[in-house]
């Protein structure tokens, strides 16, 4: 009989017969969605901003220096991409758009009218941005152009992707993030050291079965766990928040697969260190915690510091957040996805190549 | 008869503490060898390292013929069958679902399995719901159905770390009548145990004391060699008991409430009849532990 098929019912048969740990991994997640989708808020702070216009457009460039130098924003140099294109890959944060001839030449027509293009992916960086961008934009006309109020200059502020600006829609993407890495850490660590804690674990490794052997049908039942929570928790999100479904099912799933080469590889990691399941549970905290808050996932990184935000960067919580939401939001692009995908598959294999390093045999 | 676990010169060490020492044996086909020590005599680190489950630190192993080598444990673990001393079992799963996955780790043919379950099943006589859960088993069908998942694969030797520990006596009785068909049958079993009526059963005994081999051979031999005089059953008569010379034994071992001794010279035993009852016995393999392990440390 097959070694792999042999796990997957052995390990999916113990969950069924847990039913705390079975309640904990599917009822949990769709209380998390819930709860976070209400209560979490944002701040954000260098967000990427393009200015399209013509040269030599004073009244641009006025407008550009203050969002700089309001600390909020961080220059965008000029791309070849327009600005629309650049706010569609996320490459900006948002886009200030001129009126054709610039912004001076068409206030003195007096029509002035802007366009604000933001990437509303994070819900609620999105607010933030419109209203400071608002606020810069008025600041400058009253106090260097003497312009009152509003008109001659009107706004059409385009949210772009996530228009109705649905905070649960931005967050239900980064909890299945999430919740994808902790069933996966608790469940492999939880298995692996129930296994040594029992005793288990020599009748395993008594029988001639490779490593490999032992760490894929250690992980992929709980893989496939995972991925009934990842649906689980897009089906909560239809229901309750109407969450849309715009990018392509086949790259939803390719980004979750990805996703588990380095959950698999931290889970698996993390139990060569852990003789018990205290130890175990110990671990996992720790390390998801850390992997939580430091992903953008629940906090935007922009404003951490240099450091926090290299560990965020290689983080592969942080990639296949902005992925997932990407997918479900906006349809990421290929490039995008291959993008993100690139990052997972590199960290996911140097955490595997670790943990099947440390993983041993023998007793 | 020929070899089928060859030791030489074995060492374990964890650190900087050595758990075997200098440990040479072999065992011979068809055979129950006994392997008994007391606790962290360093039973359970010698069987890992001979089913492949613990690196040995030093010496070489040959189990059928065939070296043990790091890396390689597969090929010996493939002809061993192995019950720890923990339980063995998933206690979540059915007995069925156990079966199950302990063919599946081995590569089993489907209807090969089948088969081996089912004959193994008729050996230890279970003719009750596969689908019962193992935790709620009575301790024997337990350990039972660990020996039935440990031959699964008809290993040529099977290695039983205590196998009743912890069972009950009627259940330890029926488990040795199953070890002593298993030999019939032409398999070789290596056993340990810690119960001393149970060692009477082996072909031949290892004796194991802080990591060393101190003795190895049959019970009769061992009891032979171990007393070369008369050993005396002596209870007190009088209570307070009243303790004679000690300068008169050999030996002197309290038993329960009574005393086992060999005598210096047998003519002081008309010294020590005020106060005892004094009985001829012939030494159990208890005598010979108590002797050999204790013994020595004094
Ligand atoms: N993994 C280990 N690390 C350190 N010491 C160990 C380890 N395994 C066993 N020992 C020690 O080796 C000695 C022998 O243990 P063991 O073989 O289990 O004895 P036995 O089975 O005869 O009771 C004990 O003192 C035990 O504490
Ligand atoms: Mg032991």
């Amino acid at each position: 009989m097959n070694t792999l098929w042999g796990f997957i019912k052995k390990e999916i048969m113990t969950l069924l017969r847990d039913p705390v740990l079975l309640v904990a991994i599917l009822i949990m997640p769709a209380l998390q969605v819930v709860i976070l989708g209400q209560a979490i808020s944002f701040e954000a702070r260098n967000l990427k901003l393009a200015v399209d216009t013509v040269p030599n457009d004073m009244m641009m460039s006025r407008i550009k220096d203050h969002a700089l130098g309001s600390g909020w924003f961080i220059d965008f140099p000029n791309s070849r991409q327009s600005a629309i294109k650049a706010v569609q890959t996320g490459e900006v944060d948002a886009a200030i758009i001129a009126p054709a001839g610039g912004l001076t030449k068409s206030m003195l027509r007096g029509e002035g009218k802007l366009q604000i293009l933001i990437d509303a992916t994070n819900v609620l960086k999105a607010q933030s941005i419109e209203g400071y961008l608002q606020g810069i934009i008025a600041h400058v006309m009253k106090t260097e152009y003497q312009y009152q109020t509003v008109p001659p200059l009107s706004f059409t502020t385009r949210i772009l992707f996530n228009p109705q600006l649905e905070t649960q829609w931005f967050i239900v993407p980064a909890i299945m993030g999430i919740l994808v890495l902790m069933s996966i850490l608790t469940l492999v660590s939880i298995s692996i050291t129930k296994e040594k804690e029992r005793g288990t674990i020599e009748t395993l490794i008594s029988a001639p079965i490779s490593k490999r052997d032992i760490i894929l049908g250690k992980t992929l039942p709980f893989v496939l766990v995972a991925f009934l929570n990842m649906l689980l928790i897009q089906c909560v999100g239809v229901v309750l928040f109407d969450l849309p479904f715009v990018g392509s099912s086949l790259m939803f799933i390719l980004s979750f697969v990805i996703f588990c080469v380095p959950a698999c590889g931290i889970a698996v990691w993390l139990s060569t260190y852990t003789q018990t399941q205290q130890q175990a549970l110990l671990g996992l905290m720790i390390v998801a915690f850390l992997m939580m808050m430091l992903s953008g996932a629940l906090f935007p990184t922009e404003n951490m510091p240099t450091l926090l935000r290299w560990i965020a960067d290689i983080n592969p919580l942080t990639h296949f957040t902005y992925l997932l939401r990407n997918i479900v939001l906006k349809g990421a692009d290929l490039s995008y996805f291959m993008e993100k995908a690139a990052y997972m598959l590199i960290t996911g294999i140097l955490l595997c190549l670790m943990a099947v390093k440390r993983f041993k045999t023998t007793l | 008869m020929s070899t089928m676990v060859d030791v030489r010169h074995l060492f374990v060490r964890f650190g900087d503490f050595t758990a075997v020492r200098d440990v040479s044996f072999t065992v011979e086909k068809g055979e129950i060898f006994g392997f008994l020590g007391a606790n962290g005599a360093g039973k359970t680190t010698t069987i890992r390292v001979l089913c492949g489950l613990l690196l040995a630190s030093e010496g070489r192993v040959f189990i059928d013929n065939e070296e043990l080598i790091a890396g390689h444990e597969s090929l010996i673990k493939s002809k061993v069958g192995y019950m720890s001393q923990h339980f063995t079992l998933y206690d979540d799963l059915s007995i069925r679902e156990n079966m199950d996955f302990a063919a599946s780790l081995r590569h089993m043919n489907h209807a090969e399995y089948l088969k081996n379950r089912r004959d193994l099943l008729d050996f230890i006589g279970f003719n009750e719901d596969l689908t019962k859960v193992v935790r709620d088993l009575p301790t024997g069908i337990k350990q039972e159905i660990a020996l039935c998942v440990s031959l699964l694969h008809q290993p040529k030797i099977v290695f039983l770390d205590e196998p009743t520990a912890g069972v009950a006596p009627v259940a330890r009785h029926r488990f040795w009548e199953l070890i002593k068909k298993l030999v019939a049958q032409g398999k070789t079993i290596f056993v340990t145990t810690h119960y001393m009526d149970e060692a009477e059963n082996c072909g031949r005994i290892a004796l194991m004391r802080s990591g060393e081999l101190i003795a190895l051979d049959s019970p009769a031999n061992l009891k032979q060699n171990t007393f070369h005089k008369q050993l005396y059953h002596l209870s007190p008569i009088t209570t307070p008991v009243i303790l004679p010379d000690r300068n008169l034994f050999d030996i002197w071992e309290p038993y329960g409430q009574n005393y086992h001794a060999v005598f210096k010279n047998d003519t002081d035993i008309s010294i020590v009849r005020k106060h005892f009852n004094i009985q001829k016995i012939s030494p159990s393999l208890e005598d010979v532990f108590i002797q050999l392990v204790e013994g020595q440390t004094r």
